[in-house]
């Protein structure tokens, strides 16, 4: 009898430490303490999980590395977005990209402060595994397409599964012929342009990946269906794709020819020393003064700006005009391109008369995140 | 008497064309312009007086499929803007985008290669 109740005591005393290890508790990441559930980190998301806003500020950088840490070393870890107010969809891209790098589970804590945030995680397939965020866009039941991933191994059959889910979940399954064809040209040219450009030392066409996001939200007092699709790369970016493109390299000296000059002649345009530099100058040097002089939202802004008056331009870098065709004079009708550390919006109908807007980032985002915002009813 | 051939894209090359080059992506080797302009266009332009290439039931073809399929007639095959205007008519029967869009590569490249 004695023998058995001191087996109980022990066996009691086990459960009683082992759920007191599980509550919450804490957990040290680098010099940070987290908070813990049942020995599961808890990573606070910042309170404005936006690029516009933050300018990709060290706070979210911190909160990516972190992420990407907690992953790398947890079987389950909680996201909280508890005090998060406001959480911009494509953003998210960048989330995924690093949560399917790995095999953790990761829980939500859902926002306190905005409905909003809690309605875009659960967009974006509330951090479910790829495979089954990847069945919702083809499940005609549901009405969302939550963040797909996918590489240049998809190329053939992606866009049009794509475009297939967007007429189906948005246009009742009747797409307008000339709204199925600009839609359809933004996707594969963007997704042309990643598997082209995105990752130049990547062999294999299932590392070129991409994570894509498409969601419809009411825009304004009027409450008008916006469409928003995003599109992520986390290779190389615009701006160091300079080297690669001789049409990047022409856009950029027509529309920024002073800078251009300098940096190619530099001041002693009549000497010998600036025949020297002239001769040894590649596109791979450019790069870096380029960036010091007109940022990487200029280097953005020129892969963009494809000359519609100049009909003998190259053949190549045709991706921009389809990519910017579906954006509209309709005034909440962008487009808008983060890469590395530079942002560009393209806003044809802006209110300001602001038609290129460019911003740089305070960090560099690794990759290139492309995001549309399109009136449903707009593009024909 | 003046031969024709009518190509119908989705039926005789593939239902989604897609890619510029063979190598742009896996698959490419069988939807890309460039090998559409390889393996069935300048044969049938060779063969025949009149080619229409019918591009109707496919919504969804990229600028970059058209630039390489009928601007490579001029810039990689060694056709002419001439030989084209008079042999070659390009059609789309509910997007008529597409085939301004051909016809303004074929343009494009042409002027290229008059400035090269």
């Amino acid at each position: 009898m004695k023998k058995k109740l001191q087996e109980y005591d022990r066996i009691k005393s086990r459960k009683i430490r082992y759920y007191s290890e599980k509550k919450r508790g804490t957990e040290r990441l680098n010099s940070k303490k987290l908070d813990t559930i049942f020995n599961a980190p808890i990573l606070v998301v910042p309170k404005v999980f936006d690029i516009v806003e933050s300018k990709y500020n060290d706070e979210f950088v911190t909160f990516l590395e972190d992420f990407d840490n907690l992953l790398k070393t947890s079987r389950h870890i909680y996201l909280s977005f508890a005090n998060t107010v406001s959480a911009k969809l494509p953003v998210f891209l960048i989330l995924y990209s690093i949560y399917d790098k790995y095999r953790c589970k990761v829980s939500i804590i859902w926002s306190k402060e905005s409905n909003l945030v809690n309605k875009s995680i659960k967009d974006t397939g509330a951090f479910q595994s790829s495979s089954v965020r990847n069945q919702v866009m083809f499940d005609q039941t549901q009405n969302n397409i939550p963040v797909i991933s996918g590489s240049n191994q998809e190329y053939q059959t992606f866009p049009d599964a794509l475009v297939d889910a967007i007429r189906d979940k948005y246009y009742g399954g009747k797409i307008p012929d000339k709204i199925e064809s600009r839609i359809a040209q933004a996707v594969i040219e963007t997704l042309e342009n990643v598997g082209r450009h995105a990752y130049p030392e990547e062999k294999l066409d299932f590392n070129k990946k991409w994570w894509v996001i498409c969601s419809i939200c009411l825009v304004g007092h009027k409450q008008e269906e916006y469409m928003y699709l995003a599109i992520f790369d986390s290779g190389q970016g615009i701006p160091l794709s300079f080297k690669d493109s001789e049409v990047f390299q022409s856009r950029v000296k027509e529309n920024y020819p002073e800078e251009y000059s300098m940096i190619l002649h530099g001041e002693d345009t009549d000497t010998k020393i600036g025949a020297i530099k002239r001769f040894v100058r590649t596109a791979q040097s450019m790069i870096a003064p380029l960036r010091a002089t007109i940022g990487d939202s200029g280097l953005i802004h020129a892969s963009m700006m494809h000359d519609m008056t100049r009909l003998d331009d190259d053949s190549h870098g045709q991706g921009s005009v389809s990519i910017k065709d579906v954006i509209t004079t309709d005034p909440d009708s962008k487009l808008i391109i983060f890469s590395n550390k530079g942002g560009y919006q393209y806003n044809k109908g802006a209110i300001n008369g602001n038609e290129h807007f460019r911003m740089e980032l305070h960090n560099e985002l690794s990759g290139t995140l492309l995001q549309w915002s399109i009136k449903l009813n707009e593009l024909e | 008497m003046s031969s024709s051939r009518t190509i119908i894209v989705v039926d005789e090359f593939h239902p989604s064309p897609k890619g510029r080059y063979k190598d742009d992506a896996p698959g490419c080797e069988i939807t890309s312009g460039e090998v559409f302009r390889n393996s069935i266009l300048i044969k049938a332009l060779n063969s025949y007086d009149k080619v229409i290439v019918d591009l109707t039931g496919y919504n969804r073809y990229g600028r970059s499929f058209l630039d390489e399929a009928f601007g490579g007639l001029i810039s990689r095959a060694g056709f002419t803007k001439a030989i084209l205007d008079e042999k070659l008519v390009i059609k789309h029967d509910t997007v008529p985008s597409f085939v301004v869009t051909a016809n303004e590569r074929i343009l494009a490249a042409d002027l290229k290669k008059q400035k090269n």
